[in-house]
């Protein structure tokens, strides 16, 4: 995979990342970490949501994790693998890229 | 179940979408999830809790096609992927985007269509499992019942004896495989630390497990050693027993437990498809024929059953069983007079009674899906009619006519895949309902449950009634697009106003077929359960004892267990009487023999119900003597036998005269005498429907048998079931072995004797109830249409001066016309339909005039009020404005 072959990351991936980047997380903590880092705007459904983490496991991005919560149930937790952290930082530097130039053409103000 | 785990059997329903592999790997996983999401909008109201189920059902669905088109979830990959995918992936992507921007309507059209395919995707499994498929046994069509046939005693199922299934075996060996037999009866008590529990049972000879075909779990079965005489006693145990009482503990073999008060070795557990002969059966213990019985030709109690070999055919194993018998009875004519032996097929026997109700609900079910489709219809003509200026600009601006017919395929498609998976999540939550409320005799309960083949039906039906309806009427709506834009904003074509009136006339009509069909079993239910049924129940516990033979030998022993119980039993507070009887109304069967009035020789013997009392009884059930005297002290073994006759018997044997004193014998046994002491009133005993039968009461005293069951009656001052508790603590002070079972108000008894009927009820009204929301929703439909299609002549005449509630009025009698017609073509085909459940009626003709006025009455006033909603907003036409706006 060339460093920039899977970018730009659709924008549940990138969400998906960034959410794990933290720590491990449980599908139900992923989508809530999901709503609150993009303040409610983002929200994927349960399916797209494991369709997604099924995908992005077998691209090695993320591990999968199995434990038992806090109810007994077994859960599937999910980790950030680093493949994972380096194709979101990848993805990170090409929207900053992206913001930059952005700025350079004034569509953006300096500083926000 | 609370309404989040009700979403969620909806929801797991929608996960049968996703492939397989990805449904196992994460069905766990997604449905705690969107549990957690449920709970969550559920805290913000039941709107909330919809719409978020809702959303997630079209995301799995969603999910669904990416993942089976694309192979891979194109969310997760850059955007240019999606132009791999098939072409008509992405149109329904593209229909399922304008799908998602017009939820009101998309939820309208599902919900709609999967009512209408889970009620039908739940019949056809119902009737598929009952019927079609075949009983949970190898090659299960060649087995067949042998019954002794008794035309002259209305018994077309009486069993064989002994010598008769040992003859009829020998000699049809050209014909069958195997001939086996069973009985019922065979109760275990079960020690589970204090509380002994009774379990039913079935005893079997030796070779019936391996006619069957049936293997255990594990362990082995019952086979042909275990019945000779001397042999070890075996016990066999069905899989829910092993789980429910030995916790599925895998070294419950070798271990003991009591069968008919005898120590047996269990020696296997069978798998849970092994219902066998009925689900009361929980174990299984070798038939022991010993001494006698393998003697008497005339002792009938086995249930026969036998296999036929490869290639025989019903008609030719019947022509043999006739020529055996005619053998038989040549060589012991009085054995085998007035009957025969008939052959029927096991299947036949298990299910053939259960034919009626699931016809009557693929009936139902069918209809509504008719309705569903009509309304699913009206809906896309409405949709059709809003987007017509858009269709028509598309044209205007060079969209093809196939173009625009594509994505109304697609959209058609996928209304009807979604839909259908509406429709699994119901038929789920459908099934469920029946297993739950179906009384306990309808048969295969345990099968019942969604299969591929359900699944198959489901999707099936979902398509073709999403095409045949959304298609025709989204092509017709399209059609005037070309016409022009400058009237697209406006009018109906006439085709489609047609087209909407016979959709709401077929939709009025079927749902008043169903409503009177409902209202007609609704009434047969109040009327069954309005029969007087001779007795005051409500106040009345029961509960039935069975004394083992072991310890309760003689009937002095049985005897003073009861007058200890009663007396322990009379001293409770709350109590106010106590008795007891060997057979109580609306529970097992009783003895019957033959009487005459004495000297009467010249009279036909009449059949008898005979039934022991001890204690209370009539007290305490709330029966009246209407003459004579209840049984006393006087009532001894060595006195006079007496009996207590009902009104039926005592007008039939002396009518006009006073029964007390007169005599009534066994023809058949001369020292059988029973001198009348009084006269109860006629009580129900075996279904509210049937006439009473003739009986009488023998005082317990008077009996010679030794144990046998009991059941105990109480007469309470408050609520009888409140006494249990109580009534198992003194039956445990004076046996701790005893179990206590089948603890009951008597009232119930009755209250479960009409579960069939019941049931019958319910269903057929649940799904009338279905029917006629859509068919409002219908009429209400076409009534917004016709309002909004006229908006502008409307303001017109309103300028003009017309008064408001004149053309409300006008509107509100255009829908009625629809209504009424579609009554008018409903009544017709009710009248059939009626005629077809006259077997079901009770105590009503199927054109009952009550019943019929009331049904149609309420429905007339419900399809006023969908009429007039839309019809009101006429009166909110700002005239002015309106036309301006032209």
């Amino acid at each position: 995979m060339t460093p920039d072959g899977p970018l730009p990351l659709t924008p549940l991936s990138l969400a998906i990342l960034m959410a794990l980047a933290d720590g491990e997380l449980h599908g139900y903590g992923i989508m809530k970490a999901i709503q609150q880092q993009s303040d409610g705007h983002l929200r994927a459904g349960a399916g797209s949501l494991y369709a997604a983490l099924d995908r992005m496991e077998r691209t090695g991005w993320i591990a999968e994790k199995s434990g038992i919560d806090a109810a007994g149930e077994t859960q599937r937790r999910f980790a950030i693998t680093r493949a994972g952290r380096s194709v979101a930082r990848a993805e990170a530097v090409r929207l900053a890229a992206v913001l930059r130039q952005a700025r350079q053409q004034k569509l953006l103000p300096e500083g926000s | 179940m609370n309404r989040i785990e009700v979403a969620l059997v909806v929801y797991r329903g929608a996960l049968r979408l996703l492939p397989a592999h990805f449904r196992e790997q994460y069905d766990a996983d997604l449905t705690t999830v969107v549990r957690g999401l449920l709970v969550e909008a559920a805290a913000r109201g039941n709107a909330r809790l919809l719409l978020s189920l809702l959303r997630e059902i079209l995301d799995v669905s969603v999910t669904a096609l990416r993942v089976r088109f694309a192979g891979a979830p194109p969310a997760v990959t850059s955007g240019q992927n999606r132009e791999h995918m098939m072409g008509f992936g992405l149109s329904l992507l593209q229909s399922a985007r304008t799908l998602a921007r017009q939820p009101s309507f998309t939820t309208a059209a599902l919900l709609t269509l999967g009512i209408g395919i889970g009620c039908a995707a739940a019949a056809f499994g119902v009737w598929d499992t009952l019927l079609v498929q075949p009983l949970p046994h190898r090659a299960a069509d060649q087995l067949v019942m042998v019954w002794r046939d008794l035309p002259r005693m209305e018994l077309p199922r009486a069993p064989l004896s002994a010598p008769t299934l040992a003859d009829v075996r020998e000699q049809t060996r050209s014909a069958f495989v195997g001939m086996e037999a069973y009985t019922g009866g065979a109760p275990a008590i079960l020690h589970d630390g204090a509380t002994p529990e009774r379990v039913n049972g079935s005893s079997v000879t030796g070779g019936l497990f391996r006619l069957l075909g049936n293997r255990p779990r594990f362990g082995r079965a019952i086979e042909p050693r275990d019945d000779v005489p001397g042999a070890e006693r075996v016990v066999v145990l069905s899989h829910a027993l092993w789980l429910r009482y030995f916790a599925g503990d895998p070294a419950v073999l070798d271990r003991m437990i009591e069968v008919r008060e005898q120590p047996h070795r269990i020696v296997g557990v069978m798998g849970p498809e092994f219902v066998f002969p009925s689900s009361r059966a929980e174990l299984w213990v070798p038939m022991r024929i010993e001494g006698p019985q393998r003697q008497a030709r005339d002792l009938n109690f086995l249930t026969t059953i036998g296999r036929l070999r490869a290639g025989v055919t019903p008609a030719q194993a019947q022509a043999q069983l006739d020529l055996v018998f005619q053998r038989l009875a040549a060589d012991y004519p009085e054995s085998y007079e007035d009957a025969s032996l008939r052959l029927e097929p096991r299947h036949e026997f298990v299910v053939g009674d259960a034919r009626r109700i699931v016809r009557l609900g693929m009936g139902a079910a069918a209809l509504l899906l008719l309705i569903a489709c009509a309304n699913l219809g009206n809906l896309m003509l409405v949709r059709g009619f809003s987007r017509s200026r858009e269709l028509a600009v598309r044209t205007v601006l060079g969209a093809t006519r196939l173009r625009v017919a594509g994505e109304l395929l697609s959209e058609a498609t996928l209304i009807g895949a979604l839909g259908s998976v509406f429709g699994i999540a119901f038929a789920f939550a459908f099934t469920r309902l029946i297993v739950l409320l179906a009384p306990a005799a309808l048969p295969r309960r345990a099968e019942l449950g969604i299969d591929a083949r359900v699944i198959g039906f489901a999707a099936l039906v979902g398509l073709l009634s999403a095409l045949v309806c959304s298609l025709g009427p989204a092509l017709l709506a399209a059609k005037p697009a070309r016409a022009g834009l400058a009237t697209a904003g406006g009018s109906l074509s006439q085709g489609s106003h047609a087209v909407q009136a016979g959709f709401t006339i077929a939709q009025v009509s079927l749902a008043v077929v169903l409503l009177v069909v409902a209202g007609l079993l609704t009434s047969t239910l109040t009327r069954l359960l309005d029969v007087p049924v001779g007795f005051a129940g409500d106040r009345v516990l029961t509960a039935h004892l069975a004394l083992p033979d072991t310890r309760y030998s003689s009937h002095d022993a049985t005897a003073g267990f009861y007058a200890r119980l009663f007396d322990r039993l009379r001293a409770l507070p709350g109590v106010e009487s106590v008795g007891g009887t060997y057979a109580l109304p609306f529970s097992d069967d009783y003895a019957s023999s033959n009487f005459i009035p004495a000297g009467r020789t010249d009279l036909e013997p009449v059949l008898v119900a005979s039934m022991y009392v001890t204690g209370d009884y009539f007290a305490a059930t709330g029966m009246r003597l209407t003459r004579g005297r209840d049984f006393d002290a006087r009532d001894r073994t060595n006195g006079e036998s007496v009996g207590i006759v009902n009104q039926t018997l005592a007008r039939r044997f002396w009518p006009g005269q006073d029964p007390i004193g007169r005599r009534m014998v066994d023809p058949n046994d001369a020292d059988d005498v029973l001198t009348i002491i009084a006269v109860v009133n006629d009580v129900r005993r075996r279904e509210l429907a049937r006439e009473v039968e003739p009986e009488v009461y023998l005082p317990h005293a008077q009996t010679t048998w030794g144990g046998g069951g009991m059941y105990v009656t109480v007469r309470t001052a408050g609520e009888p079931l409140k006494l249990a508790g109580a009534l198992r603590a003194e039956v445990r002070a004076l046996d701790p072995l005893l179990p206590v079972s089948r603890v009951a108000r008597m009232d119930e008894l009755v209250s479960r004797s009409v579960g069939p009927q019941r049931f019958r009820a319910a269903l057929i009204a649940a799904i009338s109830a279905a029917a006629l929301l859509l068919t409002l929703l219908g009429i209400y439909s076409v009534q917004s249409v016709f309002v909004a299609t006229r908006r502008r002549d409307l303001a017109v005449r309103l300028a003009l001066g017309a008064r408001p509630t004149r053309v409300i009025a006008e509107v509100v009698s255009n829908g009625l016309r629809l209504t009424i017609l579609g009554i008018v073509f409903g009544a017709a085909l009710g009248v059939v339909a009626a005629r077809s459940v006259n077997t079901m009626l009770f105590g009503l003709p199927p054109l009952d005039p009550s019943t019929w006025l009331t049904t149609i009455g309420l429905f007339l006033t419900a399809a006023t009020l969908a009429c007039w909603l839309p019809a009101a907003r006429v009166g909110r036409i700002d005239p002015m404005t309106t036309l301006r706006s032209e």
